[in-house]
């Protein structure tokens, strides 16, 4: 049984059910933004929510997981902090269709995303816009895995 | 159009997707001079929809060997074109650009045209940075950057291109060498270009910035381009505060009335976010790290000065 940790940035609920169907201890995974904090450094022009990574990383941490699983940016940077802790394996889904207005439109923004699919252990998009976008502004070959196919998902954590 | 790209593959890619929306209808092509591995090379450039329009071509040059001037120089050589169009991997031009720089051009001979360019408007939050680099320009000059400027390409062979022995400031030292030889620089000033706003951390800053010490040896062979400066000695009235503001605490242990020679810089400081109190404090808030930056860039400048002989601060 692998203990997987799903950040979750709204709907990943039915992904972590599938998972535990298929033996695994699947839970989803949120730390608390800090509005005051996001708030003035969006001011600064960072990009956002920012705030909730440090306490993210340390939940994983505390949680003994094998695989972390990022939806966002910003999420598989703090999981790539669990992992340089001694954490396990890092898979990030991009689920957004990039486009080059958001790449690079805040601080830290393209910085995040470039850690995201340059530094996880494995890489997919939801879709095939998200795919296509990946490929056209980042140069990365991802390959399409819905969210809804556990078992592919398994795939990518190497399971 | 002739593009030198180094260290930025990610940039090259985004500029390159802007390319393929150029309207200019009549045949134009891009040259990309550049020291990335041939993996990427094959992966992204010959994949690229402009290299399957026949559109790019790019000339690798092996890692470390490469520099503005050389890469520009290796580029405008490749191309086929009667002009030449010169931008930069960090930019990202309007679709109209080709089409607008060439409309602007009187005799095909001589003309060089100079379009505009402004901290990309997609980028412009991270302006809030306190260390960021862009570039805005509007034309024609005083500088005549190659991120955003077209010659012909005769007249590009009768000067020899870029001068390859100067770091920076080679598209300056051209622009002065094809007005000493009678061109006319045309501003065009539809022909927008948006330059990339990239933040940095102070060291990067500092880093980045070093290169301008270098500036020194363009003021000696172009003497001409002192009517720009402030004074005709300093790179810009930022400079001349923090030199004034470093002589004034030098001086204030003799005498303290020295000291008042800090207050045009901590003036300019003070106002460089703009008016009003939030404005004020966050430039108070990063007066020490612009003090670091321009102090470095004036101890660069001086360090070029007495290893090229004449005085740029």
């Amino acid at each position: 049984m692998t203990r997987i940790a799903l950040l979750d940035d709204g709907d990943a609920g039915a992904l972590a059910a599938a998972l535990r169907a298929a033996g695994h201890d699947a839970r989803v995974v949120r730390a608390p933004s800090v509005e005051v904090v996001d708030l003035l450094l969006a001011r600064r022009g960072f990009t956002g929510p920012l705030s909730h990574a440090p306490l993210l990383a340390a939940r994983l941490a505390a949680g003994g997981f094998d695989v972390a699983h990022a939806f966002t940016a910003v999420d598989a940077v703090a999981a790539q902090a669990w992992r340089a802790l001694g954490g396990g394996r890092v898979v990030f889904t991009c689920r957004e269709t990039l486009d080059r207005s958001s790449l690079a439109d805040r601080r830290l923004r393209l910085w995040a995303l470039r850690r995201a699919v340059e530094r996880s252990d494995a890489v997919a998009a939801a879709s095939e816009p998200a795919r296509d976008a990946l490929w056209r502004w980042m140069a990365v070959e991802a390959p399409v895995v819905p969210l809804d196919d556990a078992r592919a998902q398994l795939r990518l954590y190497g399971i | 159009m002739v593009v030198p790209s180094h260290g930025r593959p990610l940039r090259l890619l985004w500029l390159l997707n802007a390319l393929e929306e150029q309207t200019l209808s009549g045949p134009w092509d891009v040259v990309v001079v550049h020291d990335y591995d041939a993996g990427f090379a094959e992966r992204v450039l010959d994949r690229h929809p402009l290299a399957r329009d026949g559109r790019l071509r790019h000339v690798p040059i092996p890692p470390g060997t490469g520099s503005p001037a050389r890469q520009r120089n290796v580029g405008w050589r490749a191309a086929r074109g009667r002009f030449v169009a010169f931008t930069d991997d960090d930019c990202r031009p309007e679709p109209e650009w080709l089409d607008r720089l060439l409309a602007s051009v009187r005799d095909p001979e001589t003309d060089v045209v100079q379009g505009a360019t402004r901290p990309d408007p997609l980028e412009v939050h991270l302006l809030a940075a306190p260390h960021h680099r862009t570039m805005a320009t509007e034309p024609p000059g005083p500088f005549f950057q190659t991120c955003n400027i077209l010659y012909p390409r005769a007249l590009l062979e009768r000067l020899g291109g870029f001068d390859e022995r100067a770091v920076s400031g080679e598209d300056v030292g051209l622009a002065c060498r094809a007005r000493a030889a009678g061109s006319r620089i045309v501003g065009a000033r539809r022909a927008v270009v948006n330059h990339a706003v990239e933040s940095h951390t102070l060291p990067g800053m500092v880093r980045e910035n070093l290169k301008w010490r270098h500036l020194a040896y363009l003021v000696k062979r172009h003497p001409e381009v002192r009517r720009d400066l402030c004074l005709r000695v300093f790179w810009n009235a930022d400079h001349l505060a923090m030199t004034l503001a470093v002589a004034g605490v030098a001086g204030a242990a003799r005498d303290r009335r020295a000291l008042a020679l800090t207050a045009p810089w901590a003036v300019r400081a003070s106002r460089r976010r703009g008016a009003g109190a939030r404005a004020r404090a966050t430039a108070l808030a990063e007066l020490p790290g612009q003090s670091v930056r321009q102090l470095a860039e004036v101890a660069g400048l001086a360090a070029g000065s007495v290893r090229h002989r004449t005085l740029l601060l």
